[in-house]
């Protein structure tokens, strides 16, 4: 008996607590002898080691061992056994007398015994009261992206997944259930019991499950952080081992080809446009007609744009999207080794390299991770954990504008010098559009000087090193039964140096008369010490009590260090920033410390699988607010009635149907350091310099203190429905939520009369969000040769402003806040906001009398007062919100014998929002650099070219005051519909296998982004808000790829 | 059991000293109360102070001389606002460059007015406070003549206030007197140090007297208190140096400037291409980018000499050469750099409107030329006409500073806001219009010998003269706008002498003129006070 409780327990323990309920059946089990068996366990013909065979009713079992096989001597009569394995769909095989069994597994994701991480815990999801979503290894990997928040998109319902600008090594955004916070919207991501700023340096390879606590009651454990959200990650720990010794090997080769590229304009259509250009800014009697085509060609021409003449001429153009651009590179190469020894060590290695190169020049990305993880049940009480993941990302960002500059030259410069008579080289030049002949030095093309972009991209470096450790060590000792004690460290350093160079061949090098570079380094460490006693008590067979008792302490430092220098004597990038002179050295450094701390209670109860109810209370105190404010508790209950386990149900339809209720506060504590480092302090964050006979300094403060700054705090209520149909083919969940966020961290702009430009950091304003979240999932078919699954998911979010500054009446137009409307009407990326005016057409020939004066040729606006004047109060109106009005995402695997086809799509639909790229591309205020191919305005004129009557792009250089200032024409509807990928695997048999000595083998062939449905003109979609510089272009990435198990 | 205690109790004591764990640990950033309160920390909030001069003038200086008569745009297109008011509302580029900077220099002297009682006391503290009035009645000085009557924010605000209202122009005048009277007793004396000193006082309040007394609420002896301060100011002192010397860029500290927002490549050096100001990009042609780093500076092509601007400069007016760089070398930093240029050849020359046929041939024939010798005859150097090659306009030069690195703002020479030459100018027109038009025409006539010019007669004497006498004297320097508007010729005068400004343009809603700067657009969004009136022609 105490043997088989000592393999009970060496399971994980996120097992222990499955295996605690059967446990607690362990007092109805009968002293009887029984006949001895023994059988095998596999998957698809593989054998499966570590599975746990438990006759039902007893806590009579055993594992399987390495080769899949077990031996059992059965303790009653008419036994049934129980084959369960984490990630597999237990099975019950009745022994009917037999002794020989052939026991084969299921892998089953969506399984109702897979397990939640709740935070400081574990549940069955049966067992779960709130919303909690829980994602896989498998999900995550399936298929084949190599940042681990794009391999969560789509999984989730809402949860809210995007990319940043898709630049390499920029990272995605996530929003869970909507916005609230205006500082800050990131959920908090804890790694192995260690909050980490982002998650982007895991391998998703190294995770073994990702849970996002959406609602309040779930994430209030984690109380002043819980606001917007909790994702866990928990990697693959020694625990997750399965028994023996396993080696599986994944890699994949993929190529990122350019895609769905804008239509820029063409020669011929350029050379119309810049002409047009200049028929607004000649002035002549008569206007544009009075201009003659010689006067215009002086214009365009003159007399030092003589190659330029003959291009145009000749239509001689040059590609810039073809000079830049290039086909990425994705490698991925993942190693990983576990086992588990009889006495009770267990462990799991990773090993991963993944390479990547962008589809600009000069941009790559190598991350290099290691994980270990290693678990020891050193007998029934005690047993202890340790987890280390550690990486290494280098990633080389290339030059943030070369792209940009490079697709703003206009088709008609190329990057090359020219000889004496106006022949291209081979030699590059460094102002494409100022090219002069050599020996004479005179102009050939005297247009812009912009850089030539292929000599930036080539001598300037913007380089990342990213080093992160991430580990845990925990003690588990159980006193008794009943009641048990653990101690977790948890610990976080992530140091980044960013480094920076411009050579002597860059824009930068020569305006500076030499090299420059400049250093960044910041280094991160945190740890949390959690201490919990857990206790669990069973009175009468029924009711069933669980206890969590926590303290904890969270504590971190930042430190950050820069320096640069210019003038540099060599050309060594940043490794030599001292050769410079020091009058041009330049130093900063920073230390920034917040710490936490923490006591939590809560209590689960459950009446017979039926009726659960979970309470819970914590209490947070927080460093960097004031005495008086910085302590807060957060509470939260929640139930659940699982009908379907009612005797009144036996016999319907329903395989499984719950309903979950809850209600919980969390708060948010979290804002941008960078510019309020202590807001409840009036520091002293800015430097400025004078001379006062001799060079002198001071410091001010650019913000307001405040020091009465507490949480924002969240309210939040959850209905929630899980149901599953027909043997839960059918199945899935439905949660509505409303929640309401008060006293919103909202760093606010203020009056400019009072002078503090950075405004205040508060908590004045509130924020509602509400929406509906389904999950389906549905096995369609399911038979051993042909199988179809089909996964959906629906969000619908909405999110509208309750209150601005304490008060319900006045919009804050400023700050682009408005009573009842989205948070997301103030825009992204400091991006204008989408309150404005709307944009109405252009004036034609002849139209007068237009409100708000706009003149032939220009952009007009809607006089929405009817009038007959544009003022700012009256006819600005709110256009639109960044906020998507739904998204939702389709997974689809259709499985052929060994072969499985697979695909996924996402999609966001009433995305609004201001496109920096139309701001570049589509603006006819400049005229020499390169524009989407639009159709723009030209009067009638008298320089011999034609007109065309545009009534959507106003005409170069006289755009109006709408156009040019308020930007009315550059606003975009970004929604979209993304196919996410495509792929076919084949899964070798165990027959093949044989002959070659493997356990498994797949190969596959993936694509990455192949469809994108969208209105939207511009790279990609989902970058829409993008700064330019760093926003890049759309990609399709083609997989090769193969899984072997040893 | 036992054991179960044991760990209780290490838990217990652990927890008992926790609330250390969060106490607030700030080991880098000062803090107002934590520095402003000692001598050097004070004195750190005082140079700050003197920073706030380097935002508000530092920038790209249209909303000071675009829209007048003596300034237009060349390659590059000016805000259209701000250059030729057709399309000039609260939203327009540049607008709120004043309003924003004002009150952030405002909010900077008010809470060094703050901390000065409770501060370190030093014997310094008086007259830093007396610079602090001169330096906020400077902001307001801007703001009221820029936006018209304004909000008066006279102190240190440290807890958000949503709703601001307005005051009139006459009480933001009140309160301006009052804070330079209060700094006139303050101040030091010394004019080198760069510090605020009492004839900068002088100077300002006599300007600030002068520009009152043409509003209607102006008291009667506005004009006279003007012409005392402005004497005052000049304390006896005569215009000794030489127009040119008064540009040289290794002597930017001399003896005529009172007061100054000054510069050093020192006190910039921790971001020069930032920290530096633009005063040298503008008033002349493009020169090329980065690749003449070193050789020439980073012009803009905007705020050009207009043809009227060229014209008010007589042949024999030594500030058309001291001004103007005429003759071009290859580079164009030469002429400053090198003390022997007969040697060079020239590569541009840009021909004065005086000129006759036979003297641009005669000059052709005496003059070396670089093989790509440009001739610009003069219809061609002006401002306001169509441009395309680098080099067609006539460059400014007083601003050069050939020291300074390639880049938009990188000059480390001094911007002179109060020199001796214009508290002359100062005086003459206050005199003109306290009715001592003779005592007028004496200052003035100081400016123009030292200029070479023959004395004006008391028949010429009027306000336009005075006004084309600024033009020429100050050609460049950050007053034009203010002046024309001063004296009621804005309108007049840049729809006359402008060739892009219709007398039309100025015409706003209800058929008021847009002789005030709108209020900005940002500053009403941003203000909860709804019934803030937006200035006239602008709604």
């Amino acid at each position: 008996m105490k043997q088989i409780f000592e393999k009970v327990h060496a399971k994980s323990r996120l097992l222990t607590s499955i295996l605690l309920l059967f446990f607690l059946y362990s007092s109805i089990m009968f002293a009887q002898q029984g006949i001895k068996i023994s059988g095998i366990v596999t998957e698809s013909g593989t054998p499966l080691p570590g599975v746990n065979i438990l006759e039902k009713g007893t806590i009579n079992g055993t594992q399987t061992d390495f080769d899949g096989k077990f031996n059992l001597t059965l303790s009653t009569d008419n036994a049934i056994l129980i084959a369960s394995y984490i990630g597999f769909a237990s099975k019950e095989v009745p022994v009917n007398g037999e002794n020989q069994f052939i026991i084969s597994l299921e892998e089953d994701a969506q399984s109702l015994d897979e397990v939640v991480i709740v935070g400081y815990g574990s549940v069955k999801k049966s067992d779960l009261t709130g919303a909690i979503a829980s994602v896989g290894s498998e999900a995550l990997n399936e298929r084949n992206f190599t940042n681990p928040l794009e391999s969560l998109q789509g999984n989730v319902a809402g949860v809210q997944i995007s990319n940043n600008s898709g630049r390499l090594g920029d990272g995605f955004n996530i929003q869970i259930r909507g916005q609230s916070s205006f500082a800050g919207g990131n959920p908090l991501f804890v790694v192995d019991g260690a909050p980490v700023d982002d998650i982007d340096f895991l391998n998703p390879q190294d995770i073994q499950q990702i849970d996002i606590l959406k609602d309040a009651s779930s994430s209030a454990i984690y109380g002043s952080r819980g606001s917007n959200g909790v994702v866990l990650i928990t990697t693959k720990s020694g625990s997750s081992a399965k028994g023996g010794f396993n080696v599986s090997f994944d890699s994949f080769v993929g190529v990122k080809e350019v895609a769905r590229l804008p239509e820029l304009m063409d020669g011929p259509t350029w050379q119309y446009y810049h002409q047009s250009a200049y028929l607004a800014t000649i002035n002549v009697p008569g206007g544009a007609l009075g201009i003659t085509p010689e006067r215009l060609e002086s214009s365009v021409v003159g007399g030092s744009n003589s190659v330029l003449r003959n291009r145009f001429d000749n239509n001689q153009t040059f590609d810039w999207y073809d000079a830049v651009l290039r086909s990425g590179i994705q490698q991925n190469n993942y190693l990983n080794i576990n086992g588990r020894s009889d006495n009770g060590l267990s462990y799991n290695l990773g090993m991963g390299y993944q390479h990547e190169t962008g589809n600009v020049l000069n941009e790559d990305l190598d991350k290099y991770t290691l994980k270990t993880g290693l678990s020891h049940n050193v007998n029934d009480k005690f047993s202890f954990a340790a987890n280390v993941t550690i990486t290494k990302t280098e990633n080389e960002r290339g030059s943030n504008r070369a792209m940009q500059e490079a697709f703003r030259l206009n088709p008609f410069l190329s990057p090359y010098a020219i000889d004496d008579n106006g022949f291209e080289t081979n030699e590059l030049f460094d102002q494409p559009g100022k090219l002069t002949f050599p020996s004479s030095g005179t102009f050939a093309i005297n247009k812009t000087s912009t850089y030539n972009p292929l000599l930036q991209i080539a001598n300037s470096s913007d380089n990342v090193e990213r080093f992160n450790i991430v580990g845990n060590i925990f003690m588990d000792y159980k006193f008794d039964d009943w009641i048990s004690f653990r101690t977790t460290f948890s610990s976080g350093y992530d140091n980044r140096e960013r480094g920076r160079s411009w050579g002597n061949l860059t824009d930068e090098g020569r305006s500076n008369g030499g090299p420059l570079g400049d250093l960044n380094i910041r280094s991160s460490f945190n740890y949390t010490w959690d201490n919990q006693f857990n206790l669990n008590k069973t009175i009468n067979e029924k009711h069933n009590f669980k206890l969590l008792a926590l303290q904890s302490i969270f504590s971190s430092q930042i430190q950050s260090r820069f320096m640069s220098s210019r003038n540099l004597s060599f050309e060594s990038g940043i490794n030599n920033l001292g050769s410079g002179p020091q009058a041009t050295f330049n130093l900063g450094s920073e230390f920034l410390d917040e710490s936490l701390s923490s006591y939590a209670l809560r209590f689960n109860y459950d009446y017979e699988n039926k009726y659960f109810l979970t309470l819970s209370n914590r209490w947070d105190g927080y460093s960097l607010f004031s005495e008086g404010n910085k302590w807060d508790s957060f509470f939260a209950a929640a139930g659940a009635w699982t009908i379907s386990n009612e005797n009144f149900m036996e016999n319907s339809i329903f395989s499984n149907l719950k309903l979950r209720t809850s209600y919980g506060s969390t708060g948010n504590n979290s804002f941008d350091r960078s510019r309020t480092p202590y807001p409840t302090l009036n520091t002293l964050n800015e430097q400025l310099y004078y001379d006062l006979d001799g060079p002198v300094n001071g410091f001010r403060a650019t913000a307001l203190a405040n020091s009465n700054l507490t949480w924002e705090k969240t309210q939040e209520l959850n209905f929630g429905v899980d149901f599953g149909l027909a043997e839960n083919k059918i199945n899935g969940s439905l949660d509505f939520y409303n929640r309401l966020s008060e006293g919103v961290l909202f760093e606010r702009l203020l009056p400019v009369e009072i002078g503090a430009e950075s405004g205040i950091l508060d908590n004045a304003s509130s924020v509602r969000n509400k929406g509906i979240e389904l999950l389906l999932n549905s096995k369609i078919i399911s038979t051993d040769k042909f199988s179809w699954d089909l996964t959906l998911t629906y969000t619908k979010n909405t999110n509208s402003i309750e209150s601005i500054n304490g008060q319900t009446e006045l919009d804050d137009i400023g700050n682009g806040l408005f009573i009842g409307e989205s948070i997301g009407v103030a825009g992204e990326n400091g991006n204008r906001s989408n309150y404005n005016y709307v944009f109405d057409g252009i004036v034609q020939a002849g139209e007068t009398n237009v409100p708000g004066g706009s003149t032939e040729g220009q952009a007009k606006v809607k006089d929405i007062n009817g009038d007959g004047f544009i003022t700012p109060e009256s006819d600005r109106v709110i256009l639109g919100s960044v906020d998507p009005d739904w998204g939702g995402s389709l997974f689809t695997n259709i499985r052929y014998g060994n072969l499985v086809l697979s695909a996924s799509a996402i999609t966001s639909q009433g995305v609004f929002t201001y496109s920096p790229w139309r701001q570049n591309f589509t603006d006819t205020r400049d005229r020499g650099r390169q524009k989407a191919n639009i159709s723009w305005y030209v009067p009638e004129n008298g320089a011999g070219i034609p007109a065309q009557f545009s009534n959507e792009y106003p005409q170069p250089r006289n755009q109006g005051d709408f156009w040019r200032r308020q930007q009315v024409g550059y606003y975009a509807d970004a929604s979209f519909l993304k196919i996410k990928n495509i792929s076919l695997s084949y899964n070798f048999t165990p027959a093949n296998l044989d002959k070659i000595n493997l356990k498994g083998l797949r190969i596959y062939a993936n694509v990455l982004d192949p469809f994108v449905f969208t209105d939207y003109m511009g790279y990609d979609p989902e970058t829409a808000s993008a700064n330019l510089g760093i926003g890049r272009t759309a990609a399709i990435t083609y997989q090769l790829g193969l899984s072997i198990k040893l | 059991m036992k054991r179960i205690i044991l760990t209780l109790l290490i838990t217990v004591t652990f927890l008992t000293s926790c609330e250390d764990v969060i106490e607030m640990d700030n080991r880098g950033f000062a803090t107002a109360e934590g520095i402003y309160f000692t001598e050097s920390g004070y004195e750190g909030l005082i140079n700050a102070n003197y920073s706030m001069l380097r935002e508000l003038y530092g920038m790209q200086p249209y909303i000071y001389c675009a829209g007048t008569d003596l300034y237009a745009e060349g390659r590059s297109p000016e805000p259209l606002g701000l250059s030729q008011y057709t399309e000039l509302g609260p939203a327009s580029e540049d607008v709120d460059l004043i309003y924003n900077n004002a009150y952030k220099a405002i909010r900077m002297a008010n809470t060094a007015l703050f901390y000065s009682d409770i501060t370190e006391q030093s014997s310094n503290i008086s007259s830093r406070v007396g610079e602090v009035k001169y330096l906020r009645a400077n902001a307001y000085f801007l703001l009221v003549q820029t936006y018209g009557g304004v909000p008066l924010i006279l102190d240190q605000i440290d807890s958000p206030i949503l709703e601001i209202e307005r005051n009139t122009a006459e009480e933001v005048y009140t309160a301006i007197i009052k804070d330079l009277k209060e700094a006139l007793l303050a101040v030091g004396i010394d004019t080198t140090s760069g510090r605020v000193n009492q004839r900068a006082v002088q100077h300002l309040l006599a300007k600030v007297y002068l520009t009152r007394g043409y509003e209607s609420f102006g008291e009667a002896n506005d004009f006279s208190n003007a012409a005392s301060f402005a004497d005052e100011a000049i304390a006896g002192q005569n215009l000794n140096l030489s127009f040119d010397e008064l540009w040289d860029y290794t002597n930017r500290e001399n003896e005529e400037v009172l007061f100054a927002v000054k510069y050093s490549t020192g006190s910039i050096s921790a971001d020069p291409t930032e920290l530096g100001n633009q005063q040298a990009r503008f008033f002349g042609p493009y020169m090329g980018g980065s690749e003449i780093a070193g050789q020439a500076p980073n012009r803009s092509y905007n705020l050009l000499a207009t043809d009227f601007a060229l014209r008010l400069f007589t042949p024999d007016d030594e500030r058309y050469e001291a001004s103007f760089m005429t003759e071009v070398y290859n580079p164009y930093f030469l002429e400053h750099v090198s003390s022997d240029l007969t040697a060079e050849g020239i590569r541009d020359f840009y021909e004065p409107y005086w000129f006759t046929p036979a003297d641009s041939t005669a000059y052709v024939n005496s003059i070396i030329k670089l093989e790509d010798f440009e001739y610009h005859p003069y219809e061609t150097t002006v401002g306001g006409i169509i441009v395309t090659g680098d080099y067609e306009t006539i460059p400014l030069k007083k601003f050069d500073d050939p020291d300074a690195p390639f880049g938009q703002s990188t000059s480390a020479l001094d911007i002179i806001l109060s020199r001796l030459g214009e508290t002359y100018l100062i005086a003459a027109e206050a005199y003109l219009q306290s009715g001592a038009p003779a005592i007028a025409l004496q200052r003035l006539n100081v400016v123009r010998n030292r200029a070479g010019v023959a004395d004006a007669e008391l028949n010429d004497l009027d306000i336009d003269y005075i006004l084309d006498e600024r033009g020429r004297e100050l050609f460049g320097e950050y007053h034009r706008w203010f002046d024309l508007k001063r004296t009621g010729k804005l309108v007049e005068r840049a729809s006359l002498h402008h060739p892009l400004i219709q007398e039309a343009n100025f015409t706003g809603a209800a058929g008021e003129l847009k002789i005030l700067r709108p209020i900005p657009q940002t500053a009403l969004d941003l203000n909860g006070n709804r019934d803030f009136a937006q200035n006239p022609a602008y709604n």
